[in-house]
């Protein structure tokens, strides 16, 4: 356990374990406000909806501490090579994790426009995305967190299963919406909500490419081993 | 004197900046006092010189007993160390995960149960980079201000879902006057608490829907006969032949709900094969033993290969290959399979991507396949693609479920892809596991199986 030894560490470590530490934290918030804002479109449960929205100011918060904490770094410590790119990558990760929060706050306020209205019984698949999003982004903050690139390129794969769901959900809110007119006002709403776990699937897939590049130095597309799959 | 002299001059050297305020504050009153006192008889200016000394000699004394009672205990700057060291050493013995951090929230020792449970793999990074709640700036600030903070319960999906109960307490290795401590993180795997009663009603809702169903239906038919259909031998025999039907339906429901097919299907899985006129293709490249539970992992293959059984066409060949790479990397996954490569892949349980190596099992059948908006639903408890199709094919819709579970409970990746019209194709990704690189199988037998097939 030599590490114990290791324990006083300069400031410079200091200052990246920080930046860690309330990446981390914002990653947690941005995880929960997801999960909360489709358990709110499921339960139809308002004062949970709002509380979503209510933590996008922390979100908010914590980016601009997030950033001002990096320039620090940029500043005082000229960071070279990996530091270096692990400080711009927490830039550009706690740019997507607010993106995220911002997202989940619009599906809680299209959550609050639907308990407004009759229930209906398409929120099941808008759920099961939900659900499919948010351990997208757990794992992707998982291997962000640990460095882990293997894990990030298999989250960043399975971003088509997303866009898939979106499709298919696309298509039956649409056939609904067809149908009957009535149903046009919620089914706007949900596909609102669907488009937005579209798009933290895509911030999601932005913070995989980060892990990729703060590991490598290189392009997470231009790996051999993606590059054979997408050929 | 001569022995008292080089502890005055220690005393000296070690004069702090508030004893020269106080000792300027001396001479500037015995100066005053003096000036005050210039023309008064000489003894009182002696007078007050000798008290200005007096003075200051019983200052230094005081001052010197005072630092050294309040250095009672040796500064040895190792102290904190060693003691940090030994706590962390103690944990190690304890049956129960427990990580040690510094004031930082640093993890600067995590005993072996702390590192499997939340699968930590370095020392020396902050705790959140393995769980992650913003729960625990807080919990870590309030242990080293000295309180208990409230028990923090995190909810993680990676590699599986589960709760660990995180309890934050403070400690002093060693009282060396620094006041320097750590913090001793106790966590307590809790998902089976949490998930449990979520888990039974879930499953009891969704199970005694299922027997409802049935149930309606035999209890409509019996109405029927005792009613007008009584005296009707056609209608008697038909509504009978429905009956024993859906009695059966429900049979099979109860049998795949306590499980009890685990080893009888072994047996008739081959015949079934036979009777369908389909043909098992078995392959392995290597010999290969995976981490699991053996009934489990038998209970997964065959779940499989019995679906992909009954619905390929006769004729037809299913194949299963076991492969083994050297660690995760894209491409590894339906390597084995034979459905053209642009077909989509959805993960019903992500693999993990450890850089240990993997075992895959591919199960290949050309049966009609899964349309694309099935895909997603696969796995879902009671969730059967086509009705008609299952209850003509005697399925119960859990067959998949059970399979998805027991990966999860292995963490083992679950990966189906589909063309409708050519055929479904699943692979599980198994990890080796590090035991078991570690220690050769026999050692452990009651948690390993060989994977086998049919």
């Amino acid at each position: 356990m030599n590490s114990l030894a290791n324990h006083i560490v300069s400031g410079y470590d200091s200052d990246l374990n920080e930046l860690t530490t309330s990446l981390s934290d914002l990653g947690s918030l941005a995880e929960g406000m997801v999960a909360d804002a489709v358990r709110a479109l499921k339960t139809r449960d308002d004062s949970l909806a709002r509380s979503v929205i209510e933590r996008d100011q922390q979100a908010n918060h914590l980016q601009s501490k997030i950033d001002a904490d990096a320039m620090r770094i940029l500043a005082l410590r000229n960071p070279m090579a990996t530091d270096l790119r692990r400080t711009i990558g927490a830039i550009r990760v706690a740019t997507d994790l607010e993106r995220i929060g911002d997202l989940a706050e619009g599906i809680s306020k299209r959550a609050i426009t639907l308990n407004d209205q009759s229930k209906i019984d398409l929120t099941v698949g808008v759920e099961r995305m939900g659900r499919q999003v948010k351990s997208q982004l757990s794992a992707a903050l998982n291997a962000f967190l640990r460095e882990d690139t293997r894990a990030a390129v298999q989250v960043w794969m399975a971003d088509s299963d997303i866009d898939e769901m979106y499709n298919s959900i696309l298509r039956e809110l649409l056939t609904y919406m067809m149908g009957d007119s009535a149903m046009i006002n919620a089914s706007t709403a949900l596909l609102f909500a669907a488009k937005n776990l579209e798009r933290i699937g895509d911030h999601t897939s932005n913070i995989c490419e980060v892990i990729y590049f703060t590991s490598h130095g290189s392009q997470l597309i231009d790996d051999d081993a993606v590059q054979s799959l997408l050929r | 004197m001569a022995m008292g002299d080089p502890m005055d001059n220690e005393a000296l050297d070690a004069l702090r900046g508030s004893d020269i305020v106080v000792l300027s504050v001396l001479a500037f009153i015995a100066i005053a006092s003096m000036a005050a006192l210039a023309r008064v008889p000489i003894w009182i200016g002696i007078a007050t010189l000798a008290a200005f000394w007096v003075s200051i000699i019983f200052f230094l004394r005081l001052s010197r007993a005072v630092r050294s009672s309040r250095r009672k205990l040796p500064a040895d700057p190792d102290a904190f160390l060693s003691g940090a060291r030994f706590a962390a050493t103690l944990t190690d013995a304890l049956p129960q995960a427990i990580a040690v951090l510094d004031r930082d929230g640093r993890v600067i020792h995590a005993n072996p149960m702390a590192r499997s449970l939340i699968e930590m793999d370095t020392l020396g990074r902050p705790l959140s980079v393995y769980v992650r709640d913003s729960g625990i700036t807080d919990r870590l600030a309030t242990a080293l201000a000295g309180y208990t903070p409230e028990p923090l319960m995190v909810h993680r999906e990676v590699p599986a879902e589960s709760y660990i109960s995180l309890l934050f307490s403070s400690v002093t290795p060693v009282e060396d006057g620094s006041g320097r401590m750590i913090v001793l993180v106790v966590m307590n795997d809790v998902t089976e608490l949490v998930l449990g009663n979520q888990r039974r009603a879930d499953f009891l809702a969704n199970a005694s829907h299922e027997l409802k169903t049935p149930m309606a239906s035999l209890l409509g038919y019996i109405e029927t006969l005792r009613g007008h259909a009584k005296d009707d031998p056609e209608a008697r025999e038909r509504f009978l032949g429905i009956m024993a039907q859906q009695a059966e339906r429900m049979q099979r429901l109860i049998r795949d709900l306590l499980s009890l097919r685990r080893i009888e299907q072994s047996e008739h899985i081959a015949p079934m094969a036979d009777a369908r006129g389909v043909k098992l293709k078995y392959k392995k490249k290597k010999r290969s033993i995976v981490p699991g539970h053996q009934d489990e992992t038998i209970q997964l293959c065959l779940n499989l290969i019995e679906n992909a059984t009954k619905l390929s066409p006769p004729g037809s060949t299913i194949y299963i290959t076991l492969s083994r790479f050297d660690q995760w990397k894209p491409g590894i996954l339906f390597a084995d399979g034979r459905l053209p490569e642009t077909t989509t892949t959805r993960a019903i349980n992500p693999a993990p991507t450890s850089p240990l190596p993997i075992y895959t099992i591919t199960i290949s059948d050309s049966g009609p396949g899964f349309a694309r908006e099935h895909l997603p639903r696969v796995g879902e408890r009671f969730y059967r693609v086509a009705g008609d199709l299952s209850s003509q094919e005697k399925g119960t819709g859990l067959g998949l479920a059970i399979v998805k579970h027991i990966a999860r409970r292995h963490r083992a990746g679950l990966y189906i892809r589909s063309e409708p019209g050519q055929g479904t194709e699943f692979c599980i990704v198994y990890q080796e596991s590090q035991s078991i690189a570690e220690a050769p199988p026999q050692d452990a037998p009651v948690k390993q199986g060989e994977t086998k097939t049919v």
